[in-house]
Order: structure tokens, then C-alpha cells, then sequence
């Protein structure tokens, strides 16, 4: 059989690069990114990379480099980020047939009968999407999913491969896996990679040769399945529809901490509703609902709080009313005064297909509301989200996000367009 | 008795003269926008493409697909700054014209950094104002 060919495309730090196709003069500038709320780094620049700005870092303990060292910092705006994304895939999706769109900025794509030098076609790619859209992407290629983003490492690290790396042309690869730690290996996270240097493998190379026994005993059994496709066989095959999620999480900080019980509650009825319609989307039934609260961790001065709680129901829903309802009791319950809340969401979990929900006899007028959350979400879709809301939503008051420093939404609002001289 | 029931209505007196013609309505995101995955929309600020047909706060349509030839009409980066100027390109010279003698253009010389954003292939200009 004719050894399948796989190509992970992933635009470079994404965020940063939208922000620098409407403002060129953050060409060669540390930029980062700040993620909802303002609250931490989440993209960075290269420059701002080498001054050391880690990934994930709360902003408030970089503020005296960024501050020195002029770091240009944006709130992010997923209206703008949300916007290039989509044409970033649907650049990408006019070279190939099989494409996986992974995250907002990642996308695997199957390049099997491609003509002719795969590499070339990957720099094609790159430079289309560059050239159509400003965002420099990275590529790497192979004949396995997990060994292709490993390539597409290596493409971002040793400029020398101009962004494009398949290891399809080299006759071994032993030496390049050799040069990538086993942390940057899909599926590998932190405690693993720890766990694996204890064991004395650090780079994918090692880990690529340790014996099957070993690997069961140190990883579970999608360990086992990385490191054989870092061996070269493929059994992660493209998944053009995403498998069928196991809980569905909508969580905010708020802008400013949130005494009221009712301020509490309207922003939980807006998480429910946005979840709810979320699973809606997907044609699930929730038959779990949870609530989270909590005050700042970093807060010294005032005493920290967290609870959650959660209610099983016996007939499964995704009726945007009966989660409202069960989210706010839950609130009730889980709500004490006297704290300063930061944080609160929402968590949908115990899926069941539409139709393959188990039936309730006493529940026979349960489908009435069906047909008036199907209008809902289609006039929601149709004229921005937020057009019918739950009555408890009442307005968006005052814990709606913190966002300083936003870019204005060039591609999206014809009155804050870029202007150009 | 049967009864025909004719789902597409039935006509009564002369048919439209038109009918055969209607062809939908026009739709200018086709017309205006080639590539829709590179095409962004700027407003213009400032006169100096006048003569071009760019007026400040006109809409212009930049196609980032299209390959810019001596002639184009272009959003340039030189040196970070963003404008809409009219490439010139000659042998080894790189000129961006200004549309308007009261200003200048700019030869592009070895040390500056010029890179072409997109091409402009339309300007939108309002003549209705309320």
C-alpha cells in the first residue's frame, strides 16, 4: 500500500500576525497578545519570544519588560482573528480535498496524488497564503499526522527550511528527531514529558525507539499509537467532522469582580444560553449541568472562595430555557455574599445524541419547545448572537470584558475600516 | 369530476413580455470582489491620488491576489507606512507616484524596505450626501 501523505499547517503566532497585516510598522517588533480579559500572554512574536516572555504568563508579571522594552500588547479581538482564520482555510482548502481544520490557526490537510514534488506544492501553499492574506504560515510534512506536526516544528525552529519542512526527502530522519525535545510531540504534555525524562528520553528520537512494553507502561494507549505513527504508520487518520465532544465549557473573568447574586446570575444566564445553544448546534442533549465560581487566586487582601455544583436530569435537553433554570438554582445554592467573584461559568456534560436520549413518559410535552429553539437560533445566526436572549440576561452589565487595548475590527465593520493615506 | 391542479398558477391574458428575461438582480459582491479571500476594504484618507479617482473616505477594494504591474494602483508598506500610490516599475527603478502634484512620489531606493499589500481595482465614491 502507497504510504499516505500528511501535511499540518500552522499559521505563526497567529494573533500577532493578524494584528501586524493592519499595522505594518509591528513588523519586526516584539508584539504579544493577551488572552480574554486581558488577562495573560497567549501569542508572542518572535522578538518578543527572545526577551523571554513565556507562554501563558499572567500579564501583570511582565508588565516592567514590557514596559521597557516597548511590547506592543493587544486585547485579543476574535472577531478580526475569527475573520483571517476563515480565509486562511479556505485558501488552504482550495489545494486539497482533505483538510482537518484543527484550531483557529491549525489545519491538517491529506496531500495523497498530489503531482510531483510535495515540497514544492507545501512552499506553494505557504506563499499563496502569505501573499493573499498576509499571515505566514509554517508547514510540515510526512506520512503520519503526529510526525508531520513534528516537521512542522522543525520548519518553525531552523529558519534554513523557509517555513516548509516534509521529511518525505530525507532517506533517514533519525537525526532531525533527534534535534526535537519529546515535549513538543502532539499528545505529550508536561507531566508526561516529565515523566519520560525521568526515564531518561528527552528527544522524539529516543522516544520513537523505546520498546512497546515500555511505552504501555509509561503512556496510555494513545501513547502508544503517537509513537508508532512517529514510526512512520499512520493511525490517525484526517477527522473532516470532529468526533462527538464530551462537555461543552463557556467560562468568563469578569471585567471587575462581582458582588450581587443578581449580577451573578445574569452572566450565568448568558453562559447557559450560549452553551446551550452551542450543543444545539451539534444536536446534543446535555443530562448534566454544572456551575463554577470562584474570587481571584492572586488576591491577598481578600479571602478566597470556590464552589461548584452540579444537577443530573433525568430527561436530557438542549432547551436553552430548562439549562437557564437548572444553572440558576444551581447558582443559588452555590452562591455565599460577601465575596468578590472574578470567575463563574457554565459546563455541559452527559451527551446524548438527538434521538438517542433515553425516554421519560412523564415528560410527553417535552418536544413542544423544539420548534421555538430552532427560531431562536436561526434568528440568532442570522442577525448576531445576541439578538433574543433569556429574560434573566437583562442587559450586558456591568462584568462585560476587559478589553484596553483592542485592534478595531478591520475586516468585519465598514466604519472601522483601515484607513490608508 | 377531476380537477387539474396546475402547481406552477396558470396564466391569465397576455403572458410578461419580460419574462423570459429576468435574469435575478445584480449583485455587487460578485461584480466588485474577484477573490474574496483576498480581497479587504480600506478608506482612503488624504488627496494625493486625486487624478487617480481616490477621494478622502472613498471605499477602496484591494485584491491581495493580484500581481502588481508598472501602472497598478497599490496599498505600499515603505517602511511600515501604509499608502495608496501608483506603482511605477522601470528596469531596476521602483517608483510610487502620487496622483496630485502637490504631492510627492518616491523613488524606492536599495536600503528601504517596500512591500506591495494589494492591488486597489475599485473605488467607491459616494456622490449622495444627506
Amino acid at each position: 500500500m502507497k504510504n499516505k501523505v500528511f501535511a499540518l499547517i500552522d499559521c505563526n503566532a497567529f494573533y500577532v500576525s493578524c494584528e501586524r497585516v493592519f499595522n505594518p510598522k509591528l513588523n519586526n517588533q516584539p508584539v504579544v497578545a493577551l488572552s480574554n480579559n486581558d488577562g495573560c500572554i497567549i501569542a508572542r512574536s518572535k522578538e518578543a519570544k527572545a526577551l523571554g516572555i513565556k507562554m501563558g504568563v499572567p500579564l501583570f508579571k511582565v508588565r516592567d519588560i514590557i514596559k521597557k522594552e516597548k511590547v506592543h500588547v493587544f486585547s485579543s479581538n476574535y472577531t478580526l482573528y475569527g475573520d483571517m482564520s476563515r480565509r486562511v482555510m479556505n485558501i488552504i482548502a482550495e489545494f486539497t480535498n482533505d483538510i482537518e481544520i484543527y484550531s483557529i490557526d491549525e489545519a491538517f490537510i491529506g496531500l495523497d496524488g498530489v503531482p510531483g514534488d510535495i515540497e514544492k506544492y507545501g512552499h506553494k501553499i505557504r506563499k499563496t497564503v502569505l501573499q493573499h492574506t498576509g499571515i505566514p504560515v509554517s508547514i510540515g510534512i510526512a506520512n503520519t499526522k503526529t510526525l508531520a506536526k513534528v516537521a512542522n516544528h522543525i520548519a518553525k525552529d531552523d529558519i534554513s527550511f523557509l517555513g516548509v519542512c516534509s521529511l518525505l526527502k530525507f532517506k533517514n530522519i533519525d537525526k532531525l528527531l533527534s534535534s526535537v525535545a519529546v515535549g513538543e510531540v502532539w499528545g505529550i504534555g508536561r507531566q508526561l514529558s516529565k515523566k519520560l525524562n525521568m526515564h531518561g528520553i528527552y528527544n522524539v528520537q529516543q522516544l520513537k525507539n523505546i520498546e512497546d512494553y515500555r511505552i504501555r507502561k509509561m503512556m496510555s494507549i494513545n501513547g502508544l499509537k503517537t509513537v508508532t505513527e512517529l514510526r512512520g504508520v499512520s493511525c490517525l487518520p484526517l477527522e473532516e467532522v470532529r468526533a462527538t465532544r464530551k462537555s461543552c465549557c463557556t467560562s468568563r473573568s469578569f471585567g471587575r469582580s462581582l458582588q450581587e447574586l443578581e449580577d451573578i446570575q445574569q452572566a450565568i444566564a448568558i453562559f447557559s444560553r450560549r452553551a446551550a445553544e452551542r450543543i444545539r448546534s451539534e444536536k446534543l442533549l446535555t443530562s448534566n449541568i454544572s456551575v463554577f465560581l470562584r474570587t481571584s487566586p492572586f488576591d491577598k487582601k481578600n479571602k478566597y472562595y470556590f464552589n461548584s455544583s452540579s444537577i443530573h436530569l433525568s430527561v436530557p435537553t438542549n432547551d436553552t430555557i430548562e439549562i437557564v433554570k437548572a444553572a440558576s438554582r444551581i447558582t443559588r445554592q452555590i452562591f455565599k455574599l460577601g465575596y468578590l467573584y472574578q470567575k463563574a461559568g457554565v459546563l455541559l456534560s452527559g451527551f446524548y445524541n438527538e434521538g438517542e436520549e433515553p425516554v421519560d413518559l412523564f415528560s410527553a410535552n417535552y418536544k413542544i419547545r423544539d420548534n421555538l429553539m430552532e427560531t431562536i437560533d436561526s434568528i440568532n445566526n442570522r442577525f448576531g448572537g445576541d439578538t433574543i436572549k433569556v429574560a434573566s440576561e437583562q442587559h450586558l452589565g456591568t462584568w462585560t470584558q476587559k478589553k484596553e487595548k483592542c485592534s478595531p475590527n478591520y475586516t468585519t465593520n465598514i466604519d472601522t475600516l483601515l484607513v490608508v493615506d | 369530476m377531476k380537477l387539474t391542479f396546475y402547481k406552477e398558477g396558470v396564466e391569465c391574458g397576455f403572458p410578461s413580455p419580460a419574462r423570459d428575461y429576468t435574469e435575478g438582480s445584480i449583485d455587487l459582491n460578485e461584480k466588485l470582489i474577484l477573490h474574496p479571500n483576498a480581497t479587504f476594504i480600506v478608506r482612503a484618507r488624504g488627496k494625493s491620488m486625486i487624478n487617480a479617482g481616490i477621494y478622502p473616505g472613498d471605499l477602496i477594494i484591494v485584491d491581495r491576489s493580484i500581481k502588481p504591474i508598472n501602472g497598478s494602483v497599490v496599498v505600499a508598506v515603505l517602511d511600515g507606512e501604509l499608502s495608496i500610490k501608483i506603482l511605477e516599475l522601470k528596469k531596476d527603478k521602483i517608483t510610487l507616484l502620487s496622483a496630485n502634484h502637490d504631492y510627492s512620489s518616491v523613488h524606492v531606493s536599495e536600503e528601504m524596505d517596500l512591500i506591495i499589500w494589494g492591488v486597489c481595482i475599485h473605488s467607491i465614491h459616494k456622490l449622495y450626501k444627506k
